[in-house]
């Protein structure tokens, strides 16, 4: 039976700008398990970035806040935990990596010192050798040679870059590494070396993930459950097969399975889902995908949805509310 | 053949249009944005009044009588209701001379900024598109003339030249047109790269033609902010040329001047020099906030 | 590459001098000189010959060390430029100290503590800095401190104390545009991915302020404060000029209001001089301090 590591409970994250206030995170639950890799799915806007942030409490300062929810690890809820705390969790025992690997590195700084930083914060009795010992280390996880760590950020390529923040991210053996879109921005083979890395890593180090991705592909190759996320909620969510090979989905679901282009069948056009992401200040009542929502009904536009179980197959639809 | 680059041509002119309408809506934008923030307008008001008071001077201010004239007998009182400001040590009224040096000083440098923004345009433009060799050589130029500081080199051109108002601006233009040079260099090298250029080529526009047409009206953002904070340290430059006796000659009354005059009596008749000195401080001071507003609306990353 | 702009620099400065109207000889013996005396003065000072003859032979006096003899005090130039330049070098040193310490200072506070109040009082008083006049500040600063309060000397330049005054006038512009390109510099560093990196590592937040994003947001600052360098050293003219500090800056205006060419020249030579050297000490300096720059030279090995 797979074990709880991590559990979002009604988590509500809100943008408060100038103008008006965004809604980006709306009743959301999660739940990832020891060493599983979790693909949280969605179009951008979804509230996928916002959700990671807010489990390590690195939300913008005064614009973004959290309303409602608990986040529970370990027993503690991350949302009452003290900042002291935070911190000594950040890097250590959960990690984040971002998209873009060519802005995330400190330019004035060599690459070696950057992981060192991570190791000895989190390990204050560790001597310089012993730092210099697991920053090596990590290079050769991550195949990139040892020596190369007195060099700078600028010096390497956007592929070996990411490799040195995944190396980063890794370094203290975290429990919970959350990886928001890691190969979104590089190339599309090096996509596939990355991807390849963090699942050898992962099984290594027995790390959990939550991977956020709007590449289907992606989530086939290295996920072993799936969260589908639209408008800051949850609407569906399994194991792998559960989702891929499942027969009952949201509609949302099989739009996105749908828009795929498939390089078998004969096609003139794409088939996208129809409409767009709603503004996350002017959410729709009820279902929020009902404008879009090929299946709406007339309850969908006034109650929002119960969650459908099927085992580990959750749907959150009107559809298959009396089952 | 024929169909294929006919469609060119209007795809060029699609993008040309594109542009053009882009600026205009751009326009929109900016001063929307520039609204919102109130010191600019606060700014923009203030230097309204002053541009204003300075034009209308003459209808109530004769120059003889109240600028020029000495009145000994009224000399050095305080602020009373017939002398607003006060009278200066030659009893002339000084609020009348403030709005006279309003005149002096904004016509003086708002020419400086305008013949430094067209030779930096040129050469700026220049530079920056043709690069090369004219660029090197232009760019070495300039370097030469930062390299002295600016207040040295003002003073030893009005000193050797003479001490007159073309001679102090040229001075001034000559200090200044570096800085312009760099900026428009810089913008034209940023827009040289962009699609529109290539449509503009496209259809047959000849280099200046595409600068002038094309380049510069997209390089205005940057040009503005830094031509309105220019006129402000124009401005102070001015006063502080005058004060040493190289800029406006007197009996033509300058802020700077003024000061300088007013010193012998400044421990008995502070008043003397808060009047002058409060003047280029509002002027500078509206011309800063217009600038600092017109670089925040122009700024994308400052829209919400 | 300095060379050339220096070369540069003299030519533009000789030539401008030399449009001087009026015939110097002439000036110094009076009109009732006779037309001998008059060209064999003229031969004495070199001013014979044409303008390529003339600046040829004064560059080479210039690059041996010789910058010729005041016409009025008839002392070598170098001399009388020399004497005056400990007092601007003080003046300008004490500037440049408080406009780059407290600029840096204040631009970091307002950065950080953005839209609070203190933000905008920095905000507001670099505005206040930015449109004043540096000579009307001396003024003020004399009614209020050495008159009124009477904390400090009206002028003299014995004691360190002599300087703070005429110090904080003459940095006022460059105390402004240092706050302000900290501030602009520190609040861009500020929202950058590697900052959000860092906290993500579990930084304490003044490692992050002060490591991962100052060292980043001070390097356009550095090459600010050596160009405020070159500039404030020719500044210090109006400020001398109130404080009645005997500089260089006085000396010139001095020598132009008597028409003595050689001391004007020498003096904007050796100031050109000075700031091309700070300005390529400051750009070897960044090269140094900026790894992406360092590394451009390094690869060249």
């Amino acid at each position: 039976m797979a074990e709880k590591l991590l559990e979002i409970k009604n988590l509500h994250v809100i943008y408060k700008t100038d103008d008006a206030t965004v809604r980006a995170v709306n009743g959301l639950n999660l739940i990832v398990n020891k060493g599983s890799t979790l693909g949280l799915v969605g179009e951008t806007g979804a509230g996928k970035t916002t959700t990671c942030l807010s489990i390590l409490r690195l939300l913008p300062d005064r614009v973004g806040e959290i309303t409602e929810g608990t986040i529970e690890y370990n027993g503690e809820d991350l949302l009452k935990a003290s900042e002291e705390r935070m911190r000594e969790i950040r890097g250590s025992e959960i990690s984040m990596i971002f998209q873009d690997p060519m802005t995330a590195l400190n330019p004035v700084f060599t690459v070696g010192d950057q992981i060192g930083e991570v190791v000895k914060l989190h390990n204050p009795k560790f001597t310089n050798e012993d730092v210099i010992d697991r920053v090596e280390t990590m290079f050769k996880l991550v195949g990139l040679p040892p020596e190369r760590r007195v060099e700078y950020p600028h010096q390497f390529s956007g592929g070996m870059k990411q490799r040195i923040v995944i190396a980063m991210a890794l370094a203290c053996e975290p429990l919970l590494l959350l990886a928001d879109e890691p190969t979104t921005a590089l190339d599309v083979t090096i996509q596939a070396q990355v991807l390849r890395l963090m699942k050898d890593l992962k099984q290594k180090l027995q790390t959990a993930m939550i991977l956020v991705t709007h590449d289907l592909g992606v989530v086939a190759q290295t996920c072993d459950e799936v969260a589908i996320m639209y408008a800051g909620e949850i609407i569906e969510s399994g194991t792998l097969a559960d989702v891929f090979d499942g027969e009952k989905h949201h509609p949302y679901t099989v739009g996105l399975f749908g828009s795929i282009p498939d390089i078998h069948s004969e096609a003139d056009r794409l088939k996208p889902i129809m409409g767009l992401m709603p503004d996350p200040a002017n959410l729709p009542e009820g279902c929020r995908f009902n404008p879009r929502c090929t299946h709406c009904m007339d309850i969908c536009k006034t109650e929002a949805p119960a969650v459908y179980k099927n085992g580990t197959h959750e749907i959150r639809c009107h559809l298959f509310a009396n089952q | 053949m024929s169909e294929t680059t006919n469609k060119t041509i209007s795809d060029a002119e699609r993008a040309a249009r594109r542009a053009k309408y882009k600026k205009k809506s751009e326009l929109k934008i900016v001063w929307r944005q520039f609204k919102k923030n109130k010191l600019a307008l606060f700014g923009l008001i203030l230097i309204a009044i002053m541009v204003v008071a300075a034009f209308a001077a003459p209808l109530f201010i004769d120059f003889e009588t109240d600028v020029i004239e000495q009145h000994v007998l009224d000399r050095l009182q305080g602020p009373s209701s017939e002398h607003l400001l006060g009278t200066d040590a030659y009893g002339r009224d000084i609020l009348s001379r403030l709005l006279w040096a309003a005149r002096v000083s904004m016509f003086t440098g708002f020419t400086v900024i305008a013949i430094g923004i067209v030779g930096g345009m040129i050469l700026g433009a220049t530079a920056g598109y043709l690069g090369g060799v004219v660029d090197n050589l232009i760019m070495r130029f300039i370097d030469i003339f930062l390299a002295i500081p600016f207040t040295l080199m003002a003073i030893s051109i009005v000193a050797t030249l003479g001490n007159s108002i073309p001679n102090l601006i040229l001075a001034l233009s000559l200090a200044l047109i570096p800085k312009f040079t760099r900026i428009i260099r810089s913008s034209v090298i940023g827009l040289k790269g962009q699609e529109f250029i290539e449509a503009a080529k496209l259809c047959g526009a000849s280099g200046p033609v595409i600068v002038l047409k094309h380049i510069i009206p997209n390089a205005l953002g940057p040009i503005i902010v830094e031509a309105t904070l220019a006129v402000a340290r124009t401005i102070i430059d001015i006063a502080g040329l005058s004060f040493i006796g190289l800029g406006i000659q007197p009996p033509n009354p300058e802020w700077g001047a003024m000061l300088s005059e007013a010193r012998k009596y400044m421990i008995q008749y502070p008043y003397l020099i808060m009047s002058p000195g409060i003047a280029i401080i509002l002027t500078a001071g509206s011309l800063t906030l217009i600038g600092d507003g017109l670089r925040d609306a122009l700024d994308p990353k400052m829209r919400n | 590459m300095l060379i050339p702009v220096l070369l540069g620099v003299s030519i533009i400065i000789y030539s401008i001098m030399s449009l001087t109207p009026g015939d110097a000889a002439t000036l110094m013996l009076g009109d009732a000189a006779s037309a001998e005396s008059v060209a064999k003065l003229r031969a004495e000072l070199g001013l014979d010959g044409g303008f390529v003859e003339r600046y040829v032979r004064w560059l080479t006096g210039v690059l041996t060390g010789d910058f010729g003899i005041s016409y009025k005090s008839r002392n070598p130039v170098f001399m009388e430029v020399f004497q005056r330049f400990p007092n601007t070098v003080k003046l300008a040193l004490t500037a440049i100290a408080i406009s780059s310490i407290f600029g840096v200072l204040f631009g970091i506070l307002s950065a950080v503590k953005q839209y609070t109040l203190i933000d905008n009082i920095v905000v507001a008083g670099t505005l206040l800095l930015s449109s004043v006049p540096d000579f009307w500040l001396g003024l003020m600063m004399i009614l209020l401190f050495a008159v009124k309060l009477k904390w400090l000397p009206l002028s003299g330049t014995d004691h360190w104390y002599n300087f703070i005054m005429p110090g904080i006038a003459a940095a006022s512009h460059y105390l402004a545009n240092t706050i302000r390109m900290t501030r602009t510099s520190m609040l861009d560093v500020i929202r950058a991915d590697y900052v959000r990196t860092a906290r993500a590592k579990g930084c304490a937040e003044r490692t992050v302020i002060f490591q991962h994003a100052l060292r980043n947001a001070l390097l356009p600052v550095v090459t600010l404060i050596g160009v405020n360098m070159g500039w404030q050293l020719g500044g210090t003219v109006i400020t001398e000029q109130v404080f009645a500090i005997p500089g260089m800056g006085s000396l010139m205006i001095q020598s132009i209001r008597q028409k003595d060419t050689p001391v004007v020249l020498g003096a904007l030579v050796f100031v050109a001089l000075l700031s091309s050297l700070i300005n390529l000490a400051t750009d070897v300096l960044y090269a140094y301090i900026d790894p992406r720059i360092k590394s451009q030279y390094v690869k060249a090995k």
